[in-house]
Order: structure tokens, then C-alpha cells, then sequence
């Protein structure tokens, strides 16, 4: 593990919630990464607990009418956005919002609903083992952390490892892509 | 013997443990008496009634309208056994006591009366509804013991989607889950989840300070990854590997399966049971959360089994973990039969 990350890991153990929190105090911020070469893809679900929806309100309906609306969803987007630092074998990454879905608000004031972010970074090439970093640091008070990686479609690439934060704020993602990247594949399913 | 035939005279012991009132006819194959018992179902239907219950085979949104949150949050389709008269809830129990093992049908008719003590103790205001009676009944497609058709049942913590063809059967993607996970009922302490927390627990004992040094994992898991409107997603396993396990603890890890794969009836789990003892050298467990448990309570960690063609995620809730759980329970390769349709 990088000393920057063992600092992230750290940084992050900081903030880990009380271990009695209940769901309905938490904002759970599921995230769920997707690897294609030369290409990384992020979606993250965002599901505000009842008892933290006013402080997410807060941030995502800033002219505070009770409405959520499409300029205020995309500056949401690129509030989380810059929340996050991607990188890719120790370079920083500059991922861009595809799109944003924000339900109505009293669905999520209720719990039932959640707004989702697609995320996505052109990963520069490299060699053949690759390290994925993604920290995390959304409104890291109320939250609770989710990231996975979707075994990839692509069979020229494996992941080998993933180590996360015990809060899961900061996660790393070690993998291996065995030829060299020439063109984007048409996708073989395994 | 093998360890399915095992797991099946597990269920089968189990299930004569529970007698229901519905002896199964041994003349006519699992299938033939499920597509009779819900032709049955529809038989004692109004026309309004039936148009609400059957939907068509390839209706998506309706196959992926399943929620672990209660029905006034989400609604279901299908008719509730609240709307049901005496005999149309005679008639839907016998649906499901049919298409379920005994052993299932004792853990869905827990889950329905864990919601209804959460209705009684809930105090008076507003929010959603609990109780027994709001869980949905629903159809896509028609009976047949040839062409396939799907039934779901569900409402708060429970979803069952199960889609039959021919005389395969298939219980993914269903969830379970219970508020309380601990009761009192008639006298009886109960656990609707018991056999998913107490096995689980047991495997984790059985592992030695290396396997469980792999098995548990250093972060939290706050909720289920592969919930509710998570179909079609595979993530990368973690976890220790079943290779990398014992033949007892393999036992007991496809003992623990058994708890989700044994809801359905013995003919359809018993195949599923042998695909997943097939597959289990490349099975993973992984926990994460307390590993101490006091005996008679549940557990409060999250676990999580990933083979080639199974998800189960067990997910205690926070605040009260041991009393509220959620679970998961998937096949990436056949949710909604897609493998049997597509044949």
C-alpha cells in the first residue's frame, strides 16, 4: 500500500461514524466501479437516511424552495464530483458527471428513493499491473461508504486486489490488464 | 453421499417438523400441483380482482417491483391478502405452501407475523402501514406446467419472485428480512432468520486464525451492495475461498445456502443445491462486523457468499442490528429465470 493511501486510510479512519449509528442518520453514498480499457466508470447511488435529509437538502437544493431542480441536480453533480480524487497508478484522474437522476424530493425525504451519478475518466495507458484510487470525501460527517468494482466485462482485464478504509471513504483497486491496450475492445462477457 | 442429497433430507426432515393442512398429491410432478394450486387462486378471483393480479409474462417493471420497504413507500402489484376474502387467502396459502418448501413457508408465514408485531407495538401517527396482511400476490404470465409464468409474493422485508418452467423452478431474486428478527409469538420465542445468523455464526467458528484472518473483512459494510434495484451486477468476490476450506466447513457452508436455496420447493431447491455444491470450490464468505454472538440472539454482522451463480447478502440494519435484517439472495447468471426462458 502507498504512503499516500496509508495517509487517506488514516485521514478517513478519522471520520469513521459512531458505531451505534442507525441507517436513517446516515447519507449511504454506493458506489459501484466498472473497468473497461482504457476507461473507468463510476455510479454512485446516494440515499439520504430521514434524519440527515435536511442537511443533504442543504447542499443540493440551494435556492431552499423544496425543489430540486435540473441546474441545481447538475451543480449537485459537480459538488460531488469535486468530492472525490480518482487516480490511476499515483496520476490524478479528471472524471466527468454522464449524467444525474434526482428523484422527487419527497421520495427522498422518505427514504425511498435515491439520486444517482454516472461518473466517467479516460484512463491514460500504462503498464501492466494498474492501481485505481478513489477517495471519497462527500459530506464525510453524515456518511456512510460503499465502493465495489463490477468484475469486469472485459476478459483482458483481472483485478487482483482491493483494499479499502475501514469506513470505506478511501479504496484502492489493483488490477492487471494482460495485453496492451490498442483499441477499445467490442466487449467479450465472462 | 453427497452434501445436496444431504442438504434436500435436511429440508425434507425439516419441513415434517412443520405440518401444514396441504399434503402434496405424490401422483402429479412439484410443477403440475403449483400450476394447479394458482389456477385455483385465480379460480376464486372477480374479474376486477384477476385483472389486478395477472400481469403480462414480459412485463419488466412489474417483475422488478420489489422493495424491502413497506408497501405505502412502495407500492406492489397484485392484490394484498388484505383485499382477499376467507376464501381467496385459502386459496393464495395454498399457492404458496405449494410452490414453497414447508421449511420456506414457516419462514415466510415468521417474517408476515414479525411485521404484524411490528404493527401491534407501533404507537399511533402517521407513516406507513406494517402488518400481515399487506404482502402482495401476484402473477406474470399464466399457469402452465409447460410454458414458463412467474409468481411473485412481497411487501415490507420479503420479496419472492419465482418463475417456473417446465419442471424447473427458480427462486432469484428474492429477499427476506425482519423487524423484529426476534419475537415472542404464542408463547414461543421466534426467529424468523435463525437458521441464516446461528449457521453463519457457526461456519465463522469453524474457521481457523488464518481462514478467518481472509474471511473477515477490515471495513464496514454499511447495507446490502446487491439490493433492490441492483439486478444484472456482479461484483468482485472477497472473502475466503471455499477451496481453501474443509470438507465439514464446506458442509457447513452449503448448510448456511440451504437456508436461502431451500425456500422453494424440494424439487426446484434440489437442483439449485447441487449446481451450488458444483460451483462451491470457487464460493466465497466474507464478514464483516462483531464476531461474538450471545446464544439465542442474532448476529449484528454483515455477510456476504458469491459463487459463479449465487449473491447472498445478510445485512443487519443499524440501530438495532440483532432486530432488524435484511438479506439478498441472487443468481448473476438466472435472476428471473433468464436462463431457463432464453432456452
Amino acid at each position: 500500500m502507498t504512503r499516500a493511501l496509508a495517509l487517506v486510510l488514516t485521514m478517513a479512519l478519522c471520520s469513521v461514524q459512531p458505531a451505534g449509528a442507525h441507517t436513517l442518520d446516515e447519507y449511504v453514498q454506493a458506489t459501484l466501479i466498472s473497468l473497461e480499457p482504457g476507461r473507468v466508470n463510476l455510479s454512485v447511488r446516494l440515499t439520504p437516511g430521514t434524519e440527515v435529509f435536511d442537511a443533504v437538502m442543504k447542499v443540493v437544493d440551494t435556492d431552499a424552495d423544496g425543489v430540486i431542480s435540473v441546474e441545481e441536480s447538475r451543480r449537485y453533480a459537480d459538488r460531488v464530483l469535486g468530492d472525490l480524487r480518482l487516480s490511476i497508478d499515483g496520476r490524478r484522474l479528471t472524471p466527468s458527471v454522464v449524467s444525474v437522476s434526482v428523484p422527487p424530493t419527497e421520495r427522498l425525504r422518505e427514504g425511498m428513493d435515491a439520486i444517482r451519478i454516472e461518473l466517467t475518466a479516460h484512463l491514460p495507458e500504462g503498464g501492466e499491473r494498474r492501481r485505481l484510487v478513489l477517495e471519497n470525501h462527500h459530506l464525510s460527517g453524515i456518511s456512510a461508504y460503499l465502493v465495489n468494482c463490477l468484475v469486469p466485462r472485459d476478459s483482458r482485464l483481472e483485478v487482483q486486489a482491493q483494499h479499502r478504509s475501514s469506513n470505506q471513504a478511501a479504496y484502492q483497486l489493483d488490477y492487471v490488464q494482460n495485453r496492451p491496450l490498442l483499441e477499445p475492445s467490442t466487449g467479450s462477457s465472462r | 453421499m453427497k452434501r445436496w442429497i444431504r442438504s434436500a433430507l435436511w429440508l425434507l426432515a425439516t419441513s415434517l417438523l412443520f405440518p401444514v393442512s396441504l399434503a402434496a398429491d405424490a401422483t402429479s410432478s412439484a410443477t403440475q400441483r403449483v400450476t394447479e394450486a394458482a389456477k385455483g387462486f385465480l379460480a376464486t378471483l372477480d374479474e376486477t380482482q384477476r385483472r389486478a393480479v395477472v400481469y403480462s409474462f414480459d412485463d419488466a417493471n412489474q417483475r422488478a417491483r420489489w422493495s424491502n420497504l413497506p408497501v405505502g413507500m412502495v407500492p406492489r402489484g397484485g392484490i394484498s391478502l388484505e383485499q382477499m376474502n376467507a376464501a381467496q387467502r385459502a386459496a393464495a396459502m395454498k399457492l404458496l405452501s405449494t410452490v414453497l418448501s414447508r421449511h420456506g413457508f414457516e419462514k415466510i408465514q415468521q417474517i408476515l407475523q414479525g411485521d404484524e408485531v411490528l404493527r401491534l407495538n407501533r404507537r399511533s401517527g402517521g407513516g406507513p402501514r406494517f402488518g400481515k396482511e399487506l404482502y402482495y400476490l401476484s402473477l406474470l404470465g399464466a399457469p402452465s406446467d409447460k410454458t414458463p409464468w412467474m409468481l411473485q409474493f412481497g411487501g415490507h422485508h420479503l420479496a419472492l419472485n419465482i418463475t417456473l418452467a417446465g419442471e424447473r423452478g427458480v427462486l432469484t431474486p428474492t429477499l427476506t428480512g425482519a423487524q423484529p428478527a426476534i419475537y415472542t409469538f404464542e408463547g414461543k420465542t421466534v426467529r424468523p432468520l435463525k437458521g441464516e445468523s446461528d449457521k453463519a455464526f457457526a461456519l465463522l467458528s469453524a474457521l481457523d486464525a488464518t481462514q478467518k484472518k481472509q474471511a473477515i473483512l477490515d471495513y464496514r459494510v454499511a447495507n446490502l451492495v446487491l439490493g433492490p434495484g441492483e439486478d444484472g451486477k456482479t461484483i468482485e468476490p472477497e472473502g475466503l475461498k471455499a477451496s481453501a476450506m474443509s470438507p465439514p466447513q464446506r458442509a457447513l457452508l452449503l448448510d448456511l445456502i440451504a437456508e436461502w436455496a431451500g425456500i422453494v420447493h424440494e424439487s426446484a431447491a434440489a437442483p439449485r443445491l447441487a449446481e451450488i455444491e458444483a460451483n462451491l470450490e470457487n464460493t466465497w464468505f466474507a464478514w464483516s462486523g462483531p464476531t461474538s454472538v450471545e446464544p439465542g440472539d442474532n448476529i449484528t454482522a454483515y455477510y456476504r457468499i458469491q459463487g459463479p451463480t449465487l449473491v447472498i447478502e445478510y445485512a443487519p440494519q443499524p440501530g438495532d442490528p440483532a432486530m432488524h435484517v435484511h438479506t439478498m439472495y441472487r443468481d448473476p447468471t438466472n435472476d428471473y429465470g433468464r436462463k431457463l426462458i432464453s432456452r
